[in-house]
């Protein structure tokens, strides 16, 4: 039942609204407003380099990238306010939004890109390619497989970064080395991101070799995080994800049932470590963002082809809360190694 | 000159995304069938062309074969509402369901990049910045023809005894029974057709934007629902007949839309502002009150 | 002078028509026989709930029976494959909303329903004229470009009757279809079912308000509870009959 009736709700939007006119005349005021606060002065004369930032969503790993880089560019010479302005576009999960957002950025001429996530990179080098504009992404998992660089070895003419592959081989090790009566590992992962993909064939490749089974926990949306986790008990000795966005936003839900069952629940990244993961070796988003800070600035300098650095992972994290609370010892070797021990669950 | 960029971006995507609004408004306007499946044959129709792609197919065929799995989703949702007696809306969601999983499959990974892949728009491109304009003319024009003779056979094939036929059996049923029109063959070829286009104009995007993901669909409905309705609100209805209308506020309402997009992307409105944004902006429209008649008009096609 | 008997086109045998309605069993139609003349005019009264609008649409083939079986030309009408089922029966319902699409022209609507339509020496023009004076008694052959929704219920429904015209189906089933109409248009309504009936069509009519039809009608049948209680002819039968 409306509170308004029809004509009651039009009157009152006209009387707001008045004619056709004043409609237009009241947005177009509203969209100038909400131009003037990005408005950015410059007006130096010194060399100014812009650098755009395009990016699918924003996620805490990417967060830790991002600062890195700034933190090297600064470090290298390039800083914020005085010689160089940044450009933030984020489509906020919208895919639909790409191809506008890559149209628009290299509509602005910047001296450099910096995509995040796959699709974003694709649609970015699909317009910056032929406008000769450099694109330095960061963190796409498998540039080769997603078509953006023909091989991470040899450098391509204005497209490079840096690539968080998974680290599967040295995860898994750690996996045998805290918990070696683990034989079966459930993998909770959503098949509908690249990243998750292309780690599914990684897992499956790598897993046999070291003694691992792999049970898939498939999950297509953070809610289903909890019901699949718990679909796996009885028949999993160890939940894993790695840098799945979708798992890790609903991982309280994976942590909760590793906690009720005495799971060992081992992650992909640092972030996760902290919220409760037991272990993972990690890329370090950081030291991501710095290598990729530092492409940038060779960029900026002039060179424009450069190989592909993929991220090493050699930083273990682990969680000592978590495993008191999983029941599980981590040996004084790996509490050496590790490049962080956790104390609490965040 | 940077100003007159977004109308360019704006246009193209605009062009492209004329289809799946036409789809949409079309199905729900004229078959009386709100179709939600559109969200799941963009993705699907990208996916099935980015695989053909990658095995060589040439481009015609890679387009068509996009087009066979739209028409085979909008078969399915209508089989599906019909066999089943499933509401209209949920056997759209049960298709876009299934579509997701099939993309996954059918691509063997979320994402296909396109980048380095031949394209229609290479055909094109000499014809962009010619003139020395920003605007990516040769895309534009491309766009444009297609839609344009696209539109102009849907429109004929809407006025012919088939097409009347066609939109009975989705304006009354009862009647269309009456005549002894076969209902469900109406309706299980007026959503093949539909989602045929849907998938097509997915090829052209996945082709536009260099890649396919499995992610794609999602928001296209709000895009054509919103479209939809800020077209049926700009564009002069007394004149036109209610089949080309339709037609011609689809068309209108996508342009709109994502030329309104690409401006609030040049403000820098982050994304969160941005969808309050375009919301504000779809509201303004309705609220203007154009004529007074055109109300009543419009509650014809309610 | 030769008494031709009256060919039976439409034949209810036993009837019985039942459903559910807030979980009762209420059996609207109870055994049921009656034949219906070819070209007869024949009204079904009687009060609300007596089964006039279920016996009409069990002779439609719009609901199978729970017993019994309707025959139109000697066919079973649930046997019928649709496209006969069209030819052969055309209803009018008491909504007028059911009886014509909405989104399509009044133009439209009558093309799709015009069986003659599609012959290629059927140009749009001459189509446009015949409609025309099809249209004319209700004064709507000026509005054939109008979307039907625009249309007043009582326009919708007078437009229904002309397409029943236009269909030349043998058999007509009406159901009250006065009852949606103001009273300045009843006289025409009844007009277009008399001309119906001229041109030899069988028609079926569910009424309550007899007063108006008892001069054009032959026969009336009065349900009581899904019975019959009493039929009569109206007018008296004339001795020749010309073959329809």
């Amino acid at each position: 039942m409306p509170v308004l009736s029809r004509p009651q709700v039009h009157s009152l939007i006209s009387a707001f609204f008045g004619s056709r006119a004043r409609t237009l005349s009241i947005a177009t005021l509203l969209a100038l407003g909400l131009f003037s606060t990005q408005f950015v002065t410059s007006g130096t004369a010194q060399e100014k380099y812009t650098i755009a930032i395009a990016n699918l969503m924003q996620v805490p790993a990417l967060d830790d990238a991002l600062e890195g880089m700034k933190a090297e560019l600064t470090k290298e010479g390039f800083v914020e306010g005085k010689n160089v302005e940044y450009i933030y576009q984020n489509a906020n999960g919208q895919i639909q939004l790409t191809a506008t957002i890559a149209n628009d950025i290299v509509a602005r001429k910047p001296n450099v890109i910096v995509s995040l996530t796959t699709p974003m990179t694709q649609a970015v080098v699909k317009v910056a390619r032929p406008a000769n504009i450099p694109v330095v992404f960061a963190s796409v998992t498998d540039p080769v497989g997603a078509g953006i660089v023909r091989s991470v070895d040899i450098g391509e003419l204005n497209i490079t970064g840096t690539s968080d592959a998974w680290p599967f081989e040295a995860q898994m090790k750690l996996i045998r080395e805290i918990t070696p009566n683990v034989k079966r590992l459930g993998l909770l992962f959503n098949p509908g991101e690249a990243a998750s993909q292309y780690g599914l064939r990684e897992v499956r490749k790598y897993a046999p070799e070291l003694g691992f089974t792999v049970v898939e926990g498939p999950v297509s949306s953070t809610n289903d995080v909890f019901p699949v986790a718990r679909g796996l008990v009885g028949r999993v000795d160890a939940l894993f994800l790695s840098s799945d966005n979708t798992v890790i936003s609903g991982m309280a839900g994976a942590l909760q049932v590793a906690i009720q069952n005495k799971l060992p629940f081992y992650v992909g990244d640092s972030g996760t470590v902290q919220k409760g993961g037991l272990a993972a070796v990690s890329v370090g988003y950081y030291g991501l963002g710095q290598d990729t800070g530092r492409l940038v600035a060779r960029v900026l300098r002039g060179e424009r082809t450069i190989p592909t650095i993929v991220e090493k992972g050699t930083e273990i994290y682990v969680n000592a809360r978590a495993a008191e609370l999983m029941g599980v010892r981590i040996p004084d070797a790996v509490l050496k190694r590790a490049t962080r021990v956790y104390q609490t669950i965040e | 000159m940077t100003w007159v960029l977004p109308l360019d971006i704006g246009l193209v995507m605009g062009l492209i995304l004329a289809w799946p609004v036409l789809a949409f408004a079309g199905s729900f306007r004229l078959l009386g069938f709100p179709d939600l499946t559109l969200e799941g044959s963009l993705p699907t129709g990208a996916a099935v062309y980015a695989v053909a792609i990658l095995n060589n197919w040439s481009l015609p065929t890679a387009i068509i074969a996009a087009m066979i799995a739209g028409a085979c989703l909008g078969a399915l949702t209508a089989i599906i509402h019909l066999q089943f007696r499933v509401n209209k809306f949920l056997a759209g969601i049960i298709v876009v369901a299934i579509s997701y999983t099939l993309d996954l499959r059918i691509m063997e990974a979320s994402n296909i990049g396109l980048i380095q892949r031949p394209s229609v728009f290479d055909y094109v491109a000499p014809l962009n910045g010619l003139i020395a304009s920003p605007f990516q003319l040769g895309t534009i024009l491309l766009l444009a023809s297609v839609l344009i003779v696209g539109a102009a056979v849907l429109i004929m094939a809407i006025n012919t005894s088939w097409g009347i036929r066609l939109r009975v059996a989705g304006s009354n049923p009862n009647y269309a029974r009456a005549l002894g029109i076969s209902v469900p063959a109406y309706l299980i070829v007026g959503l093949a057709i539909t989602n045929a286009l849907v998938a097509g104009s997915a090829a052209f995007l996945a082709m536009y934007q260099g890649f396919s993901d499995v992610g794609m669909g999602q928001g296209i409905l709000i895009f054509a629902l919103a479209s939809m309705t800020i077209g049926e609100r700009l564009v002069p209805e007394q004149r036109l007949p209610i089949p080309i209308f339709v037609v011609v506020a689809a068309i209108v309402g996508s342009l709109v839309y994502e030329i309104l997009v690409a401006y609030a992307v040049r403000l820098g409105l982050a994304a969160t502002d941005l969808k309050l944004v375009t919301a504000f902006f779809v509201l303004a429209v309705i609220a203007m009150r154009i004529r007074k008649h055109d109300d009543e008009f419009l509650e014809v096609i309610r | 002078m030769m008494t031709i008997a009256p060919r039976v086109i439409v034949s209810v045998r036993d009837l019985v028509v039942s459903f559910s309605r807030w979980g009762q069993r209420v059996t609207a139609v109870d055994n049921v026989s009656f034949d219906v003349s070819s070209g007869e005019w024949l009204l079904l009264v009687g009060h609300n709930g007596a089964g006039k609008s279920t016996l009409l649409k069990a002779i439609g083939g719009q609901l199978q029976p729970d017993a019994g079986e309707v025959l139109i030309g000697g066919r079973h009408v649930r046997a019928l494959k649709p496209r006969h089922l069209a030819t052969t029966v055309f209803t009018i319902h008491q909504d007028p909303l059911l009886g014509t699409a909405p989104l399509l022209t009044v133009f439209e609507n009558l093309f799709v329903a015009d069986p003659k339509a599609r012959r290629s020496q059927n140009s749009k023009p001459a189509l446009m004229g015949r409609y025309a004076s099809l249209l004319e008694p209700i004064g709507l052959a000026d509005r054939m470009k109008q979307p039907v929704k625009v249309l007043s219920g009582g326009e919708r429904q007078l437009l229904a009757l002309v397409i029943a015209r236009l269909r030349e189906t043998p058999v007509i089933l009406l159901d009250e279809p006065l009852a949606a109409l103001d009273p300045s248009k009843t006289e025409v309504c009844i007009e277009e079912i008399a001309a119906m009936h001229r041109e030899s069509k069988t028609v079926i009519q569910v009424a309550h308000d007899i007063r108006a039809l008892q001069a054009r009608a032959d026969r009336i049948l009065a349900l009581r509870q899904g019975r019959i209680l009493a039929h009569a002819d109206v007018a008296p039968k004339n001795s020749i009959r010309p073959d329809s």
